[in-house]
């Protein structure tokens, strides 16, 4: 079967220096970044749709978030 | 029958816009400040202030300085890049806009590149005559969410809205689910501003937000589409391995160490940033020759041509200084080992955007207007390109802004008038049952499927640039069969019913691509037809028109008024 292949391996959450601020999941364009709310703490809930735009890395005030992309990338050739 | 509010949440309005991008919250803005008394709703699929595309990479504002020629630029633009397919006075109504968009920006106290004694960055564009550029932070979205939210916008994020509501032909709102929850909502609106977006056909990664919704909400309440074969390019050469890095066109080499410019474009004149056809056509010719790969190889004196990494430069901007040190950190990091050869793509950068509007962003039916990259072509500012106004980077958040400060006090204007149109409860109720049939299905396509069949038949050369009547009816059948596995697609959570939704309008964005495509039988601009490889000007001074009809595609001409504007063409 044909699928969209991804483009990262991982994303990381440290939940104990995580500050509970939601700004990575407001900060995420693709729905990747979920909330878990009985533990008050993001999740990573849709892996498959990050691009490492990096807007959670970037939005994130504790630095405890971290996207490890996959290279090569899965880019689609025009050939 | 159901009463409305059982079928989901009723939320009226004055003011709809579906979507919350950078053009989405400045058309908040400019509808709030013609009529301050306005409700005006925001619905967007992520988080407005963050969404769409604008935050992505880096803002570019290309626009006219104020001492300079209006006519002059437009003139390049039309003889040069819109090959005479442009609305001349939409294209005029725009130049004149730029520079108050910007000036805009600085009201609002954005972070903009300065020169080093505090002025506005101006950088003359080399290539278009009397335009310059100039540089606004990545958290640009964030005043003007601030302003709009300051002077009473409301928000609700989380819902993707695929539908338009109508009553005798007249859009009187939309309906959407709530991705998180499944929460239906029904918005019933005296005016509607599609905001959400081109489709892109999730191919590169920075522009997966655009899978067309708008463009496929819009044709099907019967709102007529216009310049759909221009919506895409392939016009940046990035690296293969990260679709980062924009390198500069002119020193790309084959396996031989032929450089494909010298060998590929007739002359060393002008050509803008964006690749020119030629180039993608004749870089195509040496894989299919292998003579792949193609590699970046500039003379040292210029090896600051391409970036290693991400992104560009800052321009001292801090958020666009972080977002590249961090790209190039990853790209240390996880990327490929120093010293292996990087190929060179040329992705498909899709930008169907095809929603024909006036010169005050109204579509063809009533009560409905499209901004931004809904209706980047369609508006014909650009003409026989994708991007307004043409070779010019720079041109997508400032349409964006343009296109919402026209559409936002017409809006609000027409809503003062306009009484709230009433919504039938039959049509809700059949647009919610096939909204959430995918939940339901026990077996069919996953969506992430279908994407990928559709990026088969969107993404290569010879289907969306070398085209050819055989290849596109080639194009069109592999179309038709992923058409015919819409209606069993299958979602295992709200999530992925929106992905499901998506394929359905990525599928109707590339059907009226390649139709108009199929139907313009000469090249011009970005469309190129290799069984019809010259430009046409006795024939095809004519606008491709789509609009739905009877659950038809229907496909005309308009011709162009071409004798009433300024810069005709020498036929």
């Amino acid at each position: 079967m044909n699928k969209t292949k991804d483009w990262v391996k991982k994303i990381d959450i440290n939940l104990e220096a995580c500050k509970s601020c939601k700004s990575c999941m407001n900060a995420c364009f693709a729905d990747v970044i979920r909330w878990d709310d009985a533990n008050k703490k993001p999740v990573v809930a849709y892996p498959e749709d990050c691009v490492w735009c990096l807007a959670c890395e970037a939005a994130c005030p504790v630095q405890c978030i971290e996207v490890v992309p996959l290279i090569p990338a899965p880019l689609r050739s025009s050939y | 029958m159901a009463a409305l509010q059982d079928l989901g949440e009723v939320i009226s309005t004055d003011v709809l816009i579906i979507g919350g991008g950078i053009g989405g919250l400045t058309a908040a803005v400019k509808a709030k400040e013609e009529n301050p008394d306005a409700d005006v709703l925001i619905v967007e699929k992520q988080t407005a202030g963050w969404a769409g595309k604008a935050t992505k990479i880096g803002g570019i504002l290309a626009f006219l300085g104020p001492n300079n020629n209006a006519d002059k630029f437009m003139e390049f633009q039309v003889r040069n890049s819109g090959y005479y397919l442009n609305d001349q006075n939409a294209l005029e109504k725009y130049v004149n806009s730029t520079f108050p968009a910007i000036l805009d920006f600085e009201k609002l106290g954005e972070k903009m590149a300065r020169t080093p004694d505090g002025k506005l960055l101006m950088i003359p564009t080399f290539f278009a005559p009397e335009y310059s550029s100039t540089f606004i932070d990545l958290d640009l979205q964030l005043p003007v969410f601030a302003k709009a939210r300051k002077l009473g916008a409301k928000f609700v994020n989380k819902v993707h809205v695929g539908d338009l509501l109508t009553e005798f032909n007249k859009v009187v709102g939309a309906v959407g689910f709530d991705m998180i929850t499944g929460k239906f909502y029904i918005f019933k609106a005296k005016s509607t501003i599609l905001a959400n977006g081109s489709c892109g056909y999730k191919i590169r990664r920075f522009w997966v937000a655009g899978t067309g919704d708008g463009v496929a909400a819009a044709y099907r309440v019967g709102a007529e589409m216009r310049n759909a074969e221009f919506g895409n390019l392939y016009g940046h050469t990035v690296y293969q391995d990260t679709d980062g890095g924009m390198v500069g066109h002119q020193f790309l080499v084959n396996k031989l160490g032929e450089n494909m410019a010298k060998k590929y474009l007739p002359s060393d004149g002008p050509t803008g940033v964006f690749l020119p056809v030629p180039l993608a056509v004749g870089m195509e010719k040496e894989i299919a020759e292998g003579n792949g790969p193609i590699t970046f190889a500039p003379p040292p004196a210029n090896a600051s041509f391409g970036g290693h990494g991400g992104g560009g430069g800052g321009g001292g901007l801090p958020k666009l200084e972080s977002w590249s040190r961090r790209m190039a950190e990853k790209d240390k990091k996880y990327g490929l080992p120093p010293g292996t050869p990087r190929p060179i793509a040329i992705p498909l950068h899709g930008e169907t955007s095809c929603i024909k509007v006036d010169l005050e962003m109204r579509t063809t039916i009533e009560g409905l207007w499209a901004i931004g990259d809904t209706s980047y072509s369609g508006s014909a500012v650009a003409g026989a390109i994708n991007s307004p106004p043409g070779v010019v980077p720079g041109s997508g958040i400032m349409y964006a802004v343009i296109s919402a400060a026209w559409a936002g006090p017409s809006a609000a204007r027409y809503a003062k008038q306009a009484s709230a149109g009433s919504v039938k409860e039959s049509e809700v109720k059949n647009i919610k049952d096939k909204v959430f049939k995918p939940l339901n299905q026990s077996k069919g396509s996953s969506p992430q499927e279908l994407i990928s069949n559709l990026q088969d038949i969107t993404a290569p050369i010879k289907y969306s640039l070398r085209r050819s009547k055989e290849r596109l009816n080639e194009a069109l059948t592999k179309l038709e069969e992923i058409k015919s596995k819409t209606p069993s697609l299958l979602a295992k959570d709200f999530h992925y019913l929106a992905r499901c939704h998506e394929v359905e309008s990525m599928a109707l964005c590339a059907e009226l691509t390649m139709r108009a495509a199929l139907m313009r039988e000469e090249s011009r601009g970005c469309h190129f037809r290799e069984d019809y490889p010259k430009r046409d000007d006795k024939n095809w001074l004519k606008w491709v028109i789509i609009k739905q009809e009877n659950g038809k595609m229907k496909l005309s001409t308009q011709p162009i008024p071409v004798n009433q504007y300024k810069f005709k063409p020498n036929i």
